[in-house]
Order: structure tokens, then sequence, then C-alpha cells
């Protein structure tokens, strides 16, 4: 499983979704990403590239593209 | 009932609403979002700053307002009913972020448990309001089956222990604070 994939699938497993709908993905922005779904994803997506996330990029982690660029600082690039 | 003290936090700090507030929890109560699951209370200002003044002198009640490490306001959590070690949590939005979100509740719970020294807790969730199920779940709350309100309402009650709020604390620390 290339780092996509990994990616994508902590965001369909966490929250029970389609890939399809990942593009425009927002915190709060389904019911299943709330603040306690939002704190799951942080511990998959740890677990899946083996970093810890700093307590700003938790907070700043609102999308999933902007997931992407966060995981740069910590040499995970995404394609 | 007033609390003299903060209950300070790393992401929020709470504490005792004032007639000063009477704008922000109005606002929150007429919000469609942030009340969706929640009685939709629809006061003037006035009459938000006399149900705040009735408030702070009902001494099985408090009620705090959130705010961010800005002072600005961001959500606000109660406790009321006090009575006998138990009372009733609820009143609680949030407009933070995750960290922020879950960090009121914790901070309640420790009011709660640690400095009014309950024994339990009980809440009331209206059924369909997954993100309050699953918030309370993480803290230990266990969930009865549905029934209805006296309003005719499906609503789930829940209820924690001190005990099992503790069980629960750590976990809660470690995946909140870095």
């Amino acid at each position: 499983m290339n780092n996509l994939e990994k990616y994508n699938t902590a965001f369909t497993e966490t929250f029970g979704i389609d890939g399809g709908d990942l593009a425009n993905l927002q915190y709060q922005g389904i019911e299943a990403w709330d603040s306690v779904g939002h704190m799951q994803l942080i511990a998959v997506l740890e677990d899946a590239f083996d970093i810890m996330f700093d307590t700003d990029d938790i907070i700043d982690l609102s999308s999933y593209e902007k997931g992407k660029d966060i995981l740069k600082k910590y040499e995970v690039e995404i394609g | 009932m007033v609390y003299d003290g903060e209950i300070e936090g790393k992401y929020v700090t709470l504490r005792s609403v004032s007639e000063d507030d009477a704008e922000f929890t109005s606002f929150v109560r007429k919000d469609a979002k942030l009340t969706r699951y929640l009685p939709r209370v629809d006061n003037t200002i006035e009459e938000q700053k006399a149900w705040i003044r009735k408030q702070r002198q009902d001494e099985t009640d408090y009620f705090f307002v959130a705010t961010d490490k800005d002072g600005i306001p961001v959500g606000t959590i109660g406790i009321y009913n006090i009575k006998d070690g138990c009372a009733e949590g609820g009143r609680l939005t949030s407009m933070g972020n995750a960290l922020q979100s879950i960090e009121i509740q914790l901070l309640a719970l420790h009011f709660d448990f640690d400095i009014l020294n309950l024994n339990k807790v009980t809440t009331v969730v209206f059924k369909g309001n997954e993100r309050a199920l699953k918030l309370s779940k993480l803290f230990g709350i266990e969930f009865e089956d549905p029934c209805f309100d006296e309003r005719g309402n499906k609503v789930y009650n829940g209820s924690v222990t001190k005990e099992s709020f503790k069980n629960n604390e750590n976990k809660i620390k470690s995946m909140i604070y870095r």
C-alpha cells in the first residue's frame, strides 16, 4: 500500500465513507468528523505513518487536502 | 451558583457565566447548527440577562462559559439539579476545535467529581445526536435504551460515576495533551 492509499484508508475507515467523498472533506463537514472522530483520525494517521503530530498540526488538520500538506512536515509525501 | 475560581485547561478555561455573557450565550442557544439537538432558547438579551441573574443565585446550578487562551468564548457547559451527590450535566455547546471541544467536557467532569465531589452525573442526549453520544461515551458515560421524555422527544438517558470517569480520564488526557 503506498502513502496515498494509506492516507485515504485512514479517512475512509475512520469515518465510514467512500473514497469518492474525500476530495472536499472538511472537519465537521460530515457527522463522523467531529471532535472525537478527529482524534481517532489523528491516532490512525500516526499509526499508519509512524509519526506523532504536534498539537498545532492536530488543530490545523482541518481538511483532507490540508492533511497532505501537514504530513510533508513529517517527511511523508502523499502523491 | 457562581464558582469563584476558573477551571484552567491547556486549550480552554471555564468560568462562571456573567451578565456580560448574555449576548454570547443567547447566540449559541439560537444557532441552528449548535442547537440542532438542544432545546432552542429564543429570548432577548435582556431576558437572557435575567435568566443568568437567576441562574447565578441557584445553588443547584453551575453554568460555565469556555474561553480560548485569548479569552474569546468558544462554548458553554453546565451542571444542574445538584442533589445528594448527583447532578445532571448538559448545555454543552462548542464552536472550538477538536481539542477545545474535548477539553470543555473533560474540565467540566473534573469540576463535577473533583471540586463538587459528586458521585454520579447523569445526562440526556436527543436521539440522532451521534456527536454528543460519541463524546459522552469517550468519558465513560453509559446510556440506556432510548425512551421518550416528558415533551415527547426520543432521548437517551446516560450516567457516569466518579470511578468510571477516573478510569477514562488518563486515556483522554494522553489523547489531547502532548
